[in-house]
């Protein structure tokens, strides 16, 4: 029955990306595609949180924006002559800084509690973050003076951007385990708080910290895994493939780059479900279930729950940064202004919550669903629209008014999306095996 | 205000901060009263302290759990309406607040409404104290020629938010149930 239900949703969605490559453009479908592939690694990164262990993590966007980060520290060639005028002294400043916090927390285990103790940490702390500024200031200035308009920053390895994805993950995982030392084992709420709180801040030095990200002023132009158009219309077996085909080698090349992007990410989304669905399958999946749905039992079988608890969201944030590098290598470009916690929060919450949470296959699908109406419910609703006003004069208000607002579409779809599957099938698409 | 106050720089205070002071001490005092003095406010009390207690001794749940969503609404409006007036209202305000918001609770202890103004204080003292340019002051105390360049700020002003999360983060770490010693985890 349930592999069943799995064929039929996954056909159904595949006829829904056909129907858009039939009736819009292919480009449009395939874009959609891509897209859809990277939110439901996402989806799974949050379901290994959510559904196997019960984690509440509101910070989705920071980890994926963590990802975007790996992205340009590895793939941006080197700025020329950033690394004698400040690279050094940026990085020296931020180790000086994490020195003094080892320094402080040595301090804080080795010494005996007393006034003492306090009083050696402030200062430890308080000459640290004085030091460290002093040589992080300038540097950093250094480095945002040379040629502002064009670079500014260090750029990064120039290395190829697949390689970023692990990285990205690792980012990710490091962020995920300070957090999860810090709140894990305490309320579960103060999770959730401390992971709204992380992203935010994530964002903030995204934006803020020129020399590392350009901050607002976006980096543009990363370096692509897969071959340019430009370089594609020129190449010879590129122009014999398509006269094979019969089409046009201009409009085929784009398409052809997104297929080359959709197989990277199909790979990638492969590897990962792979992977979840064997520890999920495995005595480790059985036990975090068992720690998820009770955690007193599960302690008193003799499980560290905290232990695990860390573990498992080490994991899924590790996944959610492979994805937010994904997403940077998909748009070449990183833009920390678009990292917005409805669309990279929320709406992974609702792909998860609508797919079914503990099931992979659900994550997967929710976020193929989920993403497929984020898009399409904008020419969906000025379909909708223009069908319902079709009977009013041109010039009626309200016939404008409706047409001009089918835009802000999406959200309700979402809304109503969410509303349908919990009324009607409260555990998700596909719910959880029992 | 100037000459009565005999300081070189002017004091400047706005009526919605004015405003803002008198209607935080009237609610507090009457959210104290509440808690403490009416029946209603005690059953929450006891709720919170104890929920098998409570149920014995007859405290309906649902009417605690009603009335301590309404009075948050309340408070949480009224706290809003004030900030409204004092910044300025967006519709995104919220989500910058709910970090520090959280914090303050957190530090002062969860369940404690003494802590709770104690950690809004801390939290919002720390956060103006940490992100304040400095400059001017500085120039008032050194002598005239060492008058610095920069802002001398400790944090610039778009980590604001950085600081409560890092009060919140210390206060976990060292003193998991806040400084007024509120529920324990």
């Amino acid at each position: 029955m349930t592999l069943n239900r799995n064929t039929l949703y996954f056909t159904i969605m595949a006829l829904l990306l056909l129907g858009v490559g039939l009736f819009q453009s292919w480009n449009v479908s395939l874009s959609i595609l891509n897209l859809c592939l990277i939110s439901a690694i996402m989806a799974l990164g949050v379901n290994i949180q959510w559904g196997y262990a019960g984690l509440f993590n509101v910070g989705i966007m920071g980890f994926a924006a963590l990802g975007g980060l790996a992205a340009v520290l590895v793939a941006m060639p080197p700025i020329e002559g950033a690394w004698d005028k400040g690279g050094w002294g940026a990085i020296g400043g931020l180790l000086l800084a994490v020195i003094s916090i080892a320094i402080a927390v040595f301090t804080y285990k080795k010494m005996k509690i007393g006034k003492y103790r306090t009083i050696s940490i402030v200062a430890i702390c308080i000459i640290g973050f004085f030091l460290s500024r002093y040589i992080f200031g300038p540097a950093t200035h250094a480095i945002e003076s040379i040629n502002p308009a064009k670079s500014g920053y260090l750029g990064g390895l120039g290395l190829p951007i697949v390689i970023s994805w692990p990285v990205g993950g690792l980012f990710a995982g490091i962020a995920a385990w300070v957090i999860g030392k810090i709140t894990l084992g305490l309320r579960s709420d103060y999770l959730a708080i401390a992971t709204l709180g992380i992203s935010e801040i994530i964002i903030a030095v995204l934006k803020h910290e020129d020399w590392m990200t350009r901050g607002v002023k976006n980096v543009i132009g990363m370096p692509r895994p897969v071959p340019y158009e430009v370089n594609l219309q020129t190449t010879e077996w590129f122009l014999d493939m398509c006269n094979w085909l019969g089409t046009d080698p201009i409009g085929f090349s784009s398409i052809f780059v997104k297929i080359c992007y959709a197989g990277l990410f199909i790979i990638m989304l492969l590897i990962v479900l792979w992977l979840s669905e064997t520890a999920l399958k495995s005595p480790w999946g059985r036990m975090m279930r068992a720690i998820r749905d009770n955690e007193v039992s599960a302690n008193a079988m003799g499980k560290n729950v905290t232990k695990r608890h860390l573990q498992v969201f080490v994991l899924g944030s590790v996944v959610v940064g492979i994805a937010g590098a994904m997403l940077t290598t998909l748009d070449g470009q990183l833009t920390p202004t678009s990292y917005q916690p409805l669309r990279f929060t929320f709406l992974i919450w609702i792909m998860v919550i609508v797919g079914g949470s503990g099931n992979n296959w659900g994550a997967i699908l929710g976020g193929f669903v989920i993403w497929f109406f984020w898009i399409e419910a904008e020419p969906l609703g000025l379909l909708l629209m223009n069908l319902i006003t079709s009977g009013m004069s041109e010039d009626s208000g309200l016939r404008l008014h409706l047409i001009n607002s089918a835009a802000h579409m999406r959200l309700m779809t979402m809304g109503i999306i969410l509303l349908l599957v919990l009324r009607f099938s409260p555990r998700g698409l596909l719910p959880e095996k029992s | 205000m100037k000459q009565y106050l005999g300081t070189a720089e002017g004091v400047s205070i706005k009526v919605s901060q004015g405003l803002t002071v008198i209607t935080a001490v009237i609610v507090v005092m009457a959210l104290f009263w509440f808690l403490n003095k009416t029946r209603t406010g005690k059953s929450m009390r006891a709720f919170s302290d104890n929920e098998d207690l409570a149920l014995l001794s007859g405290i309906s749940p649902d009417k605690v759990v009603s009335v301590t969503w309404i009075l948050v609404a309340i408070l949480a409006t009224i706290a809003g309406t004030l900030y409204g007036l004092d910044k300025s209202f967006k519709p995104f305000t919220y989500f910058m607040l709910l970090l520090p918001i959280f914090a303050s609770a957190i530090v002062g202890g969860l369940g404690n409404p003494l802590g709770a103004i104690a950690g809004g204080f801390v939290i919002a003292f720390s956060e103006i104290m940490i992100t304040y340019p400095y400059k001017k002051f500085v120039a008032y105390i050194v002598p005239g020629d060492w008058k610095p360049d920069g802002l001398v700020q400790l944090l610039a002003t778009d980590y604001k938010f950085a600081v409560s999360f890092i009060i919140l983060v210390l206060v976990l770490l060292f003193k998991p149930t806040g400084i007024f010693a509120g529920k324990s985890v």
